[in-house]
């Protein structure tokens, strides 16, 4: 059986208004000279004697603007069976491009509102559309339907993992609202958003309260919005949390700083500290490039300032 | 073809019908492969969970192929253990002690339902696999043991499941303790967070035998632990082994922070000793929350309500996360300072901890794993006369191997 056939259609007779197949953000960009296409980029079903597309809609609205009469499009076997019909769809897109995790979700809710069965979608995408299915439950996974797009336009832009968009999910308008202002304001890379957005979440659930509760204990929508640069304002949000989320670690990595600021340390030299904690060791790292430089930690070694580093090593 | 013992019959197990109802009807199907059909510790099973469904394994079929979807809690696989069913502890990393305990895994998986448990995440069977084949199993470890006879070994079943919550691993735990005067270099070590030992207390060999039990404050059992015992139950098992002329053991791990943990542990310290008398108990151990980084995501997905990954964790010299240094030491202290201020305090140590972390909190650290492994000797052969038959001597534990062969290797 072929499951898809070509054909030569009119756009203008192709129906549109239906849009519950119109999921994908983008489609092939091939649109300046319909004639040559040797593979077309919709595909439509004839049911009730009209033509509706299934994939292409963006495509098959500039032919319709361009008053094209003719383009070459695919159309769908009517007597494939539904599940069938999402597996050619899905197959079609991914031959341009991997699904976005926002397209994914709007796929898997189609499907669910088709009527396939949660087996049914593990079975035949999980594979195709590497489904995360030991980290995120189906109805994680549409969620994602609801990120508000300038979140979902950043992550899309940062090419970020599907893992980081189910973080964001059970967030409120209000956390949204001041991730969006963060991505404005103070200009994260992808990894400090997610450090940020775990930060938030995790102290949330400790002390049992809601993320935009801990946005305004921590008082960080005024750090937003203060007169720093965004480089400063990013850093002091990522410290108070780090405050909060890990308070005896940064205790302690404060007094180690304190005492590693008392010793005088000659220019060149630098005593590195393990930040996990797990060993008890300073590494002393130092560059010679002058008989000076040699006396310089000569000096330094055999000095008063040199011992200080056993009360360091007694504090870690 | 399939036996099934008549009640008071020489094959119906003493401890029939009375371990907890709940992870009886707990399992509902059990797989038997074809090896083991025959088998005493399978037929007895069998009869004990009438109410699951039996599927016998067809010829060239794998538990794999049959159950591939199967939740390993709700069954159970019999078959026979290939090599590698007595082993040492895998330890963790050279940077952590490891006191060279010796496990039996002839129980792999657990019924109960521990959120920071990493069993649940690392074993990769459709069911909880039981060994059946008793007697090859005892015939090796006796065999090991005869090799090494100036030796103390300390071994238990309690490493990759529960020794007692299931049918199956009483059965085997009963094993063993009936012939443990034939081995009279190990202690035998039944760990739980379950007290149905009523049936295994008669038991006439009561020598190296220590029942021991995992124990958290109240507050985390509610929490994390389920369908575990309470800490209460616990004790009250505890107290009745010791009653009945057994040693106990306890084993404070995974120790976790949570609101109130300063007061919790100490709490549960003098708990442990209004009813145990310290000199009985053989060792006592800590250790904290720890687990490979990629678990922590499946915790939250398995256990939305935990609070257990949102701890001060960093990655430890093993790769692993636990709470980071200056959050371990003020809890293993909390906890040390009570458990060790009774004239003869029990053997007390750390599970995969640094020597950094044994002299923060005890004031010394033993020399390797080598002589962390003579120091529980020492200690045994030196508060209960009589245990053993021999001096332990430190040369007998130098760069001794474990009773796979293999020497002690890092994870």
């Amino acid at each position: 059986m072929n499951y898809l056939n070509i054909i030569n259609l009119n756009p203008q007779k192709c129906e549109i208004s239906q849009r519950e197949f119109d999921i994908f953000l983008s489609e092939p960009e091939n649109t300046k000279y319909p004639s040559l296409f040797i593979n077309p980029s919709i595909i439509v079903e004839y049911h009730d004697n009209r033509f509706f597309v299934i994939y292409g809609f963006k495509t098959i609205e500039y032919y319709q603007k361009k008053n094209i009469t003719t383009i070459p499009v695919f159309q769908i076997n009517s007597e494939i069976n539904k599940l069938k019909k999402f597996i050619i769809l899905a197959e079609f897109h991914k031959q341009f491009r991997d699904f976005y995790p926002i397209e994914l979700a709007y796929f898997v809710d189609l499907l669910l509102s088709k009527k396939l069965t949660k087996i049914e979608i593990w079975d035949n995408f999980s594979t195709l559309l590497e489904l995360p299915k030991n980290v995120m439950p189906l109805k994680n996974l549409i969620k994602i339907k609801y990120i508000p797009k300038p979140l979902t336009d950043y992550l899309i832009n940062k090419n970020s993992p599907i893992k980081f968009y189910s973080d964001l999910v059970d967030l409120d308008v209000k956390v949204n609202e001041f991730l969006i202002s963060l991505i404005e304001l103070a200009k994260p890379s992808l990894s400090i958003l997610k450090e940020i957005v775990t930060n938030l979440t995790e102290i949330g659930k400790l002390e049992d309260s809601n993320c935009y509760q801990i946005i305004i204990k921590l008082k960080l929508n005024i750090l937003l919005n203060s007169d720093e640069n965004s480089s400063n304002k990013l850093s002091k949000i990522r410290n108070r949390l780090n405050e909060c989320r890990y308070p005896v670690i940064t205790k302690h990595k404060l007094e180690l700083h304190k005492i590693i600021k008392s010793i005088k340390i000659p220019q060149g030299l630098k005593l590195v500290t393990d930040n996990n904690f797990e060993n008890r060791q300073i590494r002393v790292e130092f560059l010679v490039k002058s008989d000076k430089d040699i006396q310089k930690y000569r000096d330094f070694f055999s000095g008063k300032e040199f011992e200080k580093l056993s009360g360091l090593l007694g504090k870690m | 073809m399939i036996f099934f013992p008549e009640k008071n019959s020489k094959n119906y197990p003493d401890c029939w019908g009375r371990c907890n109802s709940t992870l009886k009807y707990s399992i509902k199907k059990i797989f038997v492969d074809k090896i083991a059909t025959d088998d005493k510790l399978t037929k007895n099973i069998l009869e004990y969970y009438q109410d699951a469904e039996i599927v016998f394994l067809p010829k060239n079929k794998s538990i794999h192929d049959i159950a591939s979807d199967g939740n390993p809690k709700h069954s159970l696989y019999l078959t026979h253990g290939k090599a590698g069913v007595i082993k040492g502890c895998p330890g963790t990393s050279t940077d952590y002690l490891c006191c060279k305990y010796q496990v039996i895994n002839h129980t792999q998986n657990c019924p109960l339902n521990c959120s920071y448990c990493i069993l649940q995440f690392y074993l990769n069977q459709p069911a909880t696999v039981i060994y059946t084949d008793v007697n090859n199993i005892l015939r090796d470890l006796k065999s090991k043991l005869a090799l090494q006879p100036k030796r103390l070994f300390r071994i238990g079943t309690g490493e990759l499941g529960d020794s007692l919550a299931l049918f199956g691993s009483r059965l085997f735990a009963k094993e063993i303790i009936e012939i443990i005067d034939q081995m009279p270099n190990v202690i035998f070590e039944i760990k739980s967070k379950v007290v149905d030992i009523d049936d295994l207390l008669h038991l006439k060999n009561k020598k190296r035998i220590v029942f021991s039990w995992s124990l958290n404050p109240q507050k985390v059992v509610d929490k994390e632990e389920s369908m575990a015992s309470t800490v209460d139950e616990r004790l009250k098992a505890a107290r009745k082994a010791q009653k009945a002329g057994f040693l106990t053991g306890f084993h404070f791990d995974p120790m976790l922070i949570f609101p109130g943990w300063e007061k919790a542990y100490p709490s549960l310290a003098d708990k442990l000793y209004s009813y145990i008398n310290p000199s009985g108990i053989a060792w006592i151990s800590m250790g904290s929350l720890r687990y490979p980084p990629s678990m922590k995501e499946k915790i939250i997905l398995q256990y939305p309500d935990t609070k257990i990954p949102y701890g001060e964790m960093i990655i430890g010299n093993d790769g692993k996360s636990r709470y980071a240094r200056p959050v371990r030491i003020p809890l293993y202290k909390s906890l040390y300072e009570k458990l060790f201020a009774v004239p003869n305090p029990p053997f007390i140590y750390f599970c995969m901890e640094s020597a950094l972390v044994w002299n923060e909190v005890m004031g010394f650290a033993p020399a390797s794993n080598d002589d962390l492994d003579f120091r529980f000797t020492k200690s045994i052969s030196t508060r209960f006369k009589n245990l053993i038959s021999f001096s332990p001597e430190l040369k007998n534990y130098l760069d001794a191997l474990n009773l796979d062969g293999n020497e002690f290797q890092s994870g």
